[in-house]
C-alpha cells in the first residue's frame, strides 16, 4: 500500500541478474500489492529461472505476480496488452513503480503515456548494473515511432534528428540512414562510469565525419544520471527547432535518458519518440547490481 | 573562384538548395522526356543512383530558377512537384490499431493532403500567374472542398499549404488520443481533394493547359494501404489531369495491387526506368554520364579541366597498363595471326588488366588504382559512388596547406591511389558490421554475407589468374537455381543488395531471347584485394549452391585451365554483354 493506495510494481522480466536483485530490494522496501511483469516469450529460455525465483519472492510477501506477455515484434499487441492492463489498474485506484532497468524503452514510454493519462500517481526505479558485457545488442530492426507519442509532424519541415547515443556508433547511423535528417544533434554522455570516456570517444570525430557528409551536426553533453537524467540539456538543444521542423528523439545510451526524452515529448508534443528493437541481446549483458536511482514522474503540462 | 567547397557532395538531393541542384544537374535526354510526358513513370534504382536529383529537376521551382537562367520562359505545360515518402510521417503507427477500412482511410488522408501541401507549395512559385477574380473563384472552390474558409492573410497557394498542413495536425492529434482506436473524423481523400483541387488550378487561364507531375520519392516507404492507393492513380483511366513519376528502391519495390485487387501493369499503365547502368566504359552512356557529372562538379569551382585531366592516371599504373597490352598483342598476334584487328583489340581489352596484375611481383603494393576511367568502373554504374571517393579525394587535398589560394589543379594520383584503397576497406568494413547496419540482418546473417563475399572474392581471383578467355569478370550469373536453395541464398543476397555491396541487374541469357537476373558485386571491393576494379562484361556462371556453400565458408569450385584444354583465346563460356 501507499497511502491509502495498492502499490503495483512494474517490472520486465530479463536473465539479468539486476532484474531479480532489483525486484527482491524493491519488494522488499515497497511491500507491493502487485507485480505486474511484462514478459517477452522469445527470451522464455533464458529468462525460465528468473522467473521462478520472482514468482517466489512475491509469494513469500504475499503480493500478486500478474504476468503480461508483450510480443517484442508486435508494437500494436504490445501496446494494446500495456493498455488493458493500465485501464484496469487506474480503475480500482493505485500508485505505481515502474522498474525500468530491464524494461524495453518502447514500453517503458507506453507504460508512462497510459498511466499519466489515467493520473496515476507514478514513481521510476533504475538499478544500475555493476558492469557491462562487451557488446549489448545486435541485429537492430527497422526503427518505429512509439504509438500515441510520434508527435506531430509538419509537411516541408526539416527533420530534426536528436540521438542520446550509446557506445556503438553504428545505432546511430541506422537512425540517421533511415529518417535522412537535416540536422543531428548528439547527445553524448558525460562521465566515466562503465569504461563510458573510453568507449564514447569516437563520438565528437564521428560528428566531425557526418558535417563532412552534408549534416549540420551539435553534440552536446547529457548526463542521464543527473537528477533530471538529461531532461534540461535535452530540452535546451531542442527548443531551437521545436516551433517548425519535425524532431525525432531517440535513446540510445544509459536507460535513465528515455525518462528524460519522454518527459521532453510530453513538454514539446510536436516531437516524435523513435525506438529501435534489436533481434538479439547478449546474455551477458550486465552483471551484478550497484545502485538503484528513483524518482517521481512529473505529470506536467504540454506546450 | 575559390575552390575551397568541396563540389563532390554525394548525400541527399534534397539537402541541396535549388541553386544547387540545378547547378549540377546533368540532363540525361532519355530521362528528362520520358519524365516529362504524360506517362506514369517509375524510377527504380538503389540509394545513390540520381532518382531524387532527376525528379527535382523536373518540378517546377528547379524549371523556373532554370528557365530564369537562360533568360526563356517558364513553360507551364508541365507542373511538377515532388512530394517525398520518406518523412517522419510515413513511420507513424498509430492506423495499425485500427480496422483495415479506417487505417487506408487515415493513411490515404496524409498522402492525398501531402500532395496537394506540396503541389501547392510548387504553385507558390508561380502564384502571380492568377488573376485576381481567379483567385477568388479558387479560394472559394478550394474553401468547400476542405469544408473551411482558407486562410485571408495569404496568397491561395500559400493558404492552400496552411490548411493542408492543418488538417493534417489534427489528425496526428486525433490519432495520438490515449485510446486505443484514436480516429480522424474529417478525413480526406485524393479523390475528395487533390483531384478536385487540380481541376480547380485548370480553371485559370495560365493553367488551362497544364499536367500536373505528382513526383513520389522514396515510395518504398509508403505503407502498403498507401501503396495501393498510389497503384489505383496509376490505373486511372485519364491522364490528361496528373500523371505519377514514382521514384523507388529496387529492394522493397511496392507490390502492384490496387485498392480494388486489381494489378497495375507495366507498358500500359506505368514504364519504368532503371537507373542503375550496367555499362560503365568511356563510350558507355553511363561513362559519357559520368563524364558529364563532374565536368558540371568542377566547373562549379572553377576549374576547367577535363575529368581525365584532373584525375590522371599514375604514370607507373600506364607504363605498366601499356607493356601489359602490348605483351597481349604480341601473343594474340602470334597464336591467332588470321584473327582480324577488331578480334585483337577486344582480345588486348578484356585481357590488359589481368596481365597486368599477373606478371607483378607477389611481393608489389597494390597497384596505384588511378584515373577517371578506373573511377567510373568502380562507381559500378551508380552515380554517388562515383562521387563519394571524389568527395574524399578533394578533401585530402584541402588538408594540404600548400594548396595556397585554394585553387587545385588535379587530384594527384599517389592520393587518388590511397582514397581508392581506403574507400575499399571501408566497404570490407561493411561487411564486418551488417548485422548493426542493416534492419533485419541477424549476427548470423551478417557472417554468412561476409564469407560469402570472401569467397567470391577469392573465386575471381583464381579466375583472374587462371583463366584465359574472361579474366576479369567480376559478375555472376546463378545456375541450378533449385528453390530450396534460393530459398536460403536469396535472403544473403538481399542483404547484400541493401548494403549496396551487390547489384542486381537484367541481362541476355546464354539461351537466344532470354534474359537472366545476375549479380554485380560493387567494384569498390577489388582494389583492396589488387584486383581489376574494371571487371568485365562478361559474367560467371556459378551454381546457386556452390554460392550458398560459399557462405558457409566453402570454396567455391574452379577449375584451372591447362593448355590440354585446347582453349580458344577468343571463346567464352560465359554470356558476353556487347560492349556499348
Amino acid at each position: 500500500m501507499h497511502g491509502s493506495r495498492p502499490l503495483v510494481v512494474f517490472t520486465a522480466l530479463s536473465w539479468e541478474e539486476r532484474f531479480i536483485l532489483g525486484l527482491k530490494r524493491l519488494v522488499s522496501e515497497h511491500r507491493p500489492d502487485s507485480v505486474i511483469l511484462f514478459q517477452y516469450g522469445r527470451e522464455k529460455e533464458r529468462t525460465g529461472p528468473n522467473w521462478h525465483e520472482a514468482a517466489k519472492v512475491c509469494q513469500e510477501v504475499g503480493c500478486t505476480m500478474r504476468p503480461i506477455e508483450l510480443p517484442y515484434a508486435q508494437p500494436i499487441d504490445s501496446w494494446r496488452a500495456i493498455h488493458a492492463v493500465v485501464e484496469e489498474i487506474s480503475r480500482i485506484g493505485v500508485t505505481v513503480l515502474l522498474d525500468i532497468s530491464t524494461m524495453p524503452r518502447e514500453a517503458t514510454w507506453t507504460a508512462l503515456f497510459l498511466l499519466q493519462r489515467a493520473g496515476v500517481w507514478t514513481r521510476y526505479a533504475y538499478h544500475m548494473p555493476r558492469s557491462y558485457g562487451a557488446w549489448l545488442s545486435r541485429d537492430p530492426k527497422t526503427p518505429r515511432l512509439a504509438l500515441k507519442l510520434s508527435g506531430q509532424m509538419r509537411f516541408g519541415a526539416k527533420t530534426v534528428l536528436c540521438v542520446l547515443t550509446g557506445f556503438d556508433r553504428e545505432r546511430t547511423h541506422q537512425l540517421i540512414r533511415t529518417f535522412d535528417p537535416s540536422v543531428v544533434l548528439l547527445g553524448v554522455q558525460t562521465g566515466s562510469q562503465f569504461g563510458n570516456r573510453e568507449r564514447n570517444s569516437g563520438s565528437f570525430g564521428e560528428s566531425e565525419r557526418l558535417r563532412k557528409e552534408g549534416y549540420k551536426v551539435n553534440c552536446f553533453p547529457v548526463d542521464a544520471y543527473s537528477d533530471d537524467h538529461g531532461f534540461g540539456a535535452i530540452a535546451r538543444e531542442i527548443q531551437t527547432y521545436a516551433e517548425n521542423e519535425n524532431i525525432l528523439m531517440a535513446s540510445l545510451g544509459p536507460k535513465l535518458s528515455s525518462v528524460a526524452l519522454y518527459r521532453v515529448q510530453r513538454r514539446y508534443l510536436r516531437t516524435g519518440l523513435v525506438y529501435t528493437p534489436s533481434g538479439e541481446y547478449n546474455s551477458d549483458y550486465s552483471r551484478g547490481i550497484g545502485k538503484t536511482i528513483t524518482g517521481e514522474m512529473p505529470w506536467m503540462e504540454s506546450k | 573562384m575559390s575552390t575551397r567547397k568541396n563540389p563532390f557532395v554525394y548525400e541527399q538531393a534534397r539537402l541541396m538548395s535549388d541553386e544547387v541542384v540545378a547547378q549540377y544537374y546533368i540532363d540525361d535526354h532519355s530521362h528528362g522526356r520520358l519524365l516529362r510526358s504524360r506517362r506514369n513513370i517509375f524510377l527504380i534504382g538503389e540509394r545513390g543512383s540520381g532518382k531524387t536529383m532527376e525528379l527535382l529537376y523536373n518540378t517546377l521551382p528547379i524549371q523556373k530558377l532554370v528557365m530564369e537562367g537562360d533568360n526563356s520562359n517558364l513553360d507551364l505545360g508541365y507542373i511538377g512537384a515532388l512530394v517525398p515518402a520518406n518523412t517522419p510521417l510515413i513511420h507513424r503507427q498509430e492506423h495499425d490499431l485500427l480496422d483495415r477500412f479506417r487505417a487506408s482511410v487515415v493513411s490515404e488522408h496524409f498522402f492525398a493532403l501531402a500532395i496537394v501541401f506540396h503541389l501547392s507549395e510548387a504553385l507558390g512559385f508561380v502564384a502571380d500567374s492568377l488573376t485576381v477574380e481567379e483567385e477568388a473563384a479558387l479560394r472559394t472552390e478550394l474553401a468547400f472542398y476542405f469544408d473551411s474558409p482558407l486562410p485571408h492573410q495569404t496568397d491561395i497557394f500559400d493558404a492552400v499549404c496552411q490548411m493542408a498542413q492543418h488538417e493534417s495536425i489534427e489528425a496526428q492529434k486525433a490519432l495520438n488520443v490515449p485510446a486505443v482506436e484514436g480516429m480522424y473524423t474529417h478525413a480526406l481523400s485524393f479523390s475528395s481533394l487533390a483531384v478536385p483541387f487540380m481541376r480547380a488550378v485548370k480553371k485559370a487561364a495560365a493553367f488551362r493547359e497544364s499536367h500536373f507531375m505528382l513526383m513520389i520519392d522514396d515510395a518504398h516507404m509508403l505503407n502498403p494501404y498507401q501503396v495501393r492507393s498510389l497503384n489505383s492513380w496509376i490505373a486511372y483511366r485519364d491522364r490528361s489531369l496528373f500523371s505519377l513519376k514514382v521514384a523507388t528502391a529496387k529492394v522493397g519495390l511496392p507490390a502492384r495491387k490496387t485498392g480494388t485487387g486489381g494489378d497495375i501493369l507495366e507498358g500500359h499503365d506505368f514504364l519504368t526506368i532503371d537507373m542503375e547502368r550496367p555499362f560503365h566504359n568511356e563510350g558507355s552512356d553511363f561513362g559519357k554520364f559520368a563524364a558529364r557529372v563532374v565536368r558540371r562538379r568542377l566547373e562549379s569551382v572553377g576549374v576547367s579541366k577535363s575529368p581525365e585531366e584532373f584525375f590522371s592516371v599514375h604514370p607507373r599504373l600506364a607504363s605498366g597498363l601499356r607493356a601489359a597490352a602490348e605483351s597481349i598483342r604480341s601473343r594474340a598476334m602470334k597464336e591467332m595471326p588470321n584473327a582480324g584487328n577488331k578480334r585483337i583489340g577486344d582480345y588486348v581489352y578484356r585481357q590488359t588488366w589481368a596481365e597486368f596484375i599477373r606478371k607483378r611481383s607477389p611481393q608489389a603494393n597494390r597497384p596505384l588504382y588511378s584515373g577517371f576511367s578506373t573511377l567510373t568502373f568502380i562507381s559500378t554504374g551508380v552515380i554517388r559512388n562515383l562521387l563519394e571517393p571524389c568527395f574524399w579525394m578533394w578533401e585530402a587535398i584541402m588538408k594540404d596547406a600548400s594548396v595556397g589560394d585554394g585553387r587545385i589543379k588535379g587530384i594527384p594520383p599517389s592520393i587518388q591511389a590511397k582514397v581508392i584503397l581506403d574507400r575499399s576497406e571501408v566497404a570490407w568494413a561493411r561487411l564486418r558490421t551488417l548485422d548493426m547496419t542493416i534492419d533485419g540482418c541477424s549476427h548470423r546473417d551478417a557472417k554468412r554475407v561476409r564469407r560469402l563475399f570472401e569467397e567470391l572474392s577469392v573465386y575471381f581471383q583464381r579466375r583472374l589468374f587462371h583463366h584465359r578467355s574472361e579474366p576479369s569478370a567480376t559478375s555472376f550469373s546463378l545456375s541450378g537455381r533449385d528453390s530450396g536453395v534460393m530459398n536460403q541464398l536469396s535472403p544473403l543476397l538481399s542483404i547484400a543488395q541493401r548494403a549496396q555491396l551487390l547489384y542486381i541487374r537484367e541481362g541476355p541469357a546464354k539461351t537466344m531471347g532470354r534474359r537472366e537476373l545476375y549479380y554485380v558485386p560493387n567494384r569498390i571491393l577489388w582494389p583492396s584485394r589488387g584486383m581489376d576494379p574494371h571487371g568485365q562484361h562478361a559474367r560467371a556462371s556459378i551454381m546457386a549452391k556452390d554460392v550458398l556453400a560459399a557462405s558457409e565458408g566453402r570454396a567455391i569450385p574452379f577449375h584451372v585451365q591447362t593448355s590440354s584444354h585446347q582453349h580458344n583465346l577468343f571463346s567464352t563460356e560465359e554470356v558476353t554483354d556487347a560492349r556499348e
